[in-house]
């Protein structure tokens, strides 16, 4: 006959499988071009989601950077097709440098935001960059994506705000 | 037709150009699939336009060579992601990916700032699969590059 112990133990052990089951990663199919919002506020965004991507990026503009209590931040705008516009200002969190296809380095600066995309909000970094010769303003990368969204391709537009 | 999940990086063959396994970009980024070749030279048969060209198939093997022979599909000016314009052929031949065989399009590019040697793009990709970017290797076999 099991101990008390044992059965409490197979009990526990059975209850947090259950449990893992529940919680398992519940994917969202997107298309390749969605509205997503920006900085937990209304302001959208048309981005093209990439999966040939590392990150995500941002078509920022006006973009100052300043001292803050001995840290760096930066301030920049951000505007949509509508003609919408959005000032943001957030810290620093790195500085990257990018080889463009052309050989060139480019230097990055790094933040932090909250991007929502549908039903699911992520904190998620996004470099800002000069995306004005390019159609979408935000390109959203593997690490935004994983492990919650699917890409279909022949899509668009699928989430409905 | 049921969408086959995938992953970002897939190992795909092109059985009738002699290509038995190359690493590729799965891209929804990109409209158009390119194959990164080099030595690309166009010729003619009986007043057919073809195309032959090298590629290393291996990315971290450059002693590797793959010549191959393809009919011109199309001539066609591209933009890259760094907007900047190019001429290319297109050729028109079959890919397998897993147990699926089919025939797309594939630009030819000689950028040799290229990563992956093949780029999968959203034209290729269309009805047939879904892209999880959190995955490798879904539906192939994942090989040694070396």
């Amino acid at each position: 006959m099991l101990s008390l112990f044992k059965r409490f133990i197979i009990m526990s052990w059975l209850l947090l499988g259950l449990h893992s089951q529940v919680i398992a990663v519940e994917q969202i199919t997107v298309g390749w071009i969605e509205n997503a919002s920006i900085d937990n506020s209304d302001f959208t965004l048309k981005c093209k989601i990439d999966s040939g991507a590392d990150n995500s990026s941002i078509h920022a503009k006006e973009v100052t950077q300043y001292t803050n209590n001995g840290k760096q931040w930066v301030k920049f705008a951000l505007e949509n097709s509508q003609g919408n516009k959005t000032i943001i200002n957030k810290p620093v969190l790195k500085t990257t440098r990018v080889k463009m296809k052309n050989g060139a380095i480019q230097k990055r600066l790094v933040i932090e935001l909250n991007i929502a995309l549908g039903a699911i909000k992520k904190l998620t970094k996004v470099s800002l960059v000069d995306r004005s010769h390019f159609k979408y303003q935000l390109l959203i990368g593997r690490s935004f994506l994983k492990p919650d969204f699917l890409v279909d391709s022949s899509k668009t537009y699928t989430i409905k705000n | 037709m049921d969408k086959n999940t995938i992953g970002w990086r897939e190992w795909v063959s092109f059985p009738d150009i002699g290509i038995e396994k190359i690493k590729a970009k799965v891209d929804t980024g990109a409209r158009t699939s390119a194959l990164h070749a080099f030595n690309i030279e166009e010729y003619s048969v009986d007043g057919q336009q073809k195309v032959r060209f090298k590629l290393h198939p291996l990315q971290k093997n450059n002693d590797f060579i793959v010549i191959c022979e393809a009919n011109v599909f199309d001539t066609r000016l591209v933009t890259d992601s760094g907007g900047h314009c190019e001429k290319r052929f297109v050729i028109e031949t079959p890919i397998k990916i897993g147990n699926n065989t089919f025939p797309i399009e594939v630009t030819l590019t000689d950028r040799d700032t290229m990563k992956f040697r093949m780029l999968l793009g959203r034209t290729a990709l269309e009805d047939r699969f879904i892209v999880d970017s959190s995955l490798s290797y879904v539906v192939s076999k994942k090989y040694s590059t070396k």
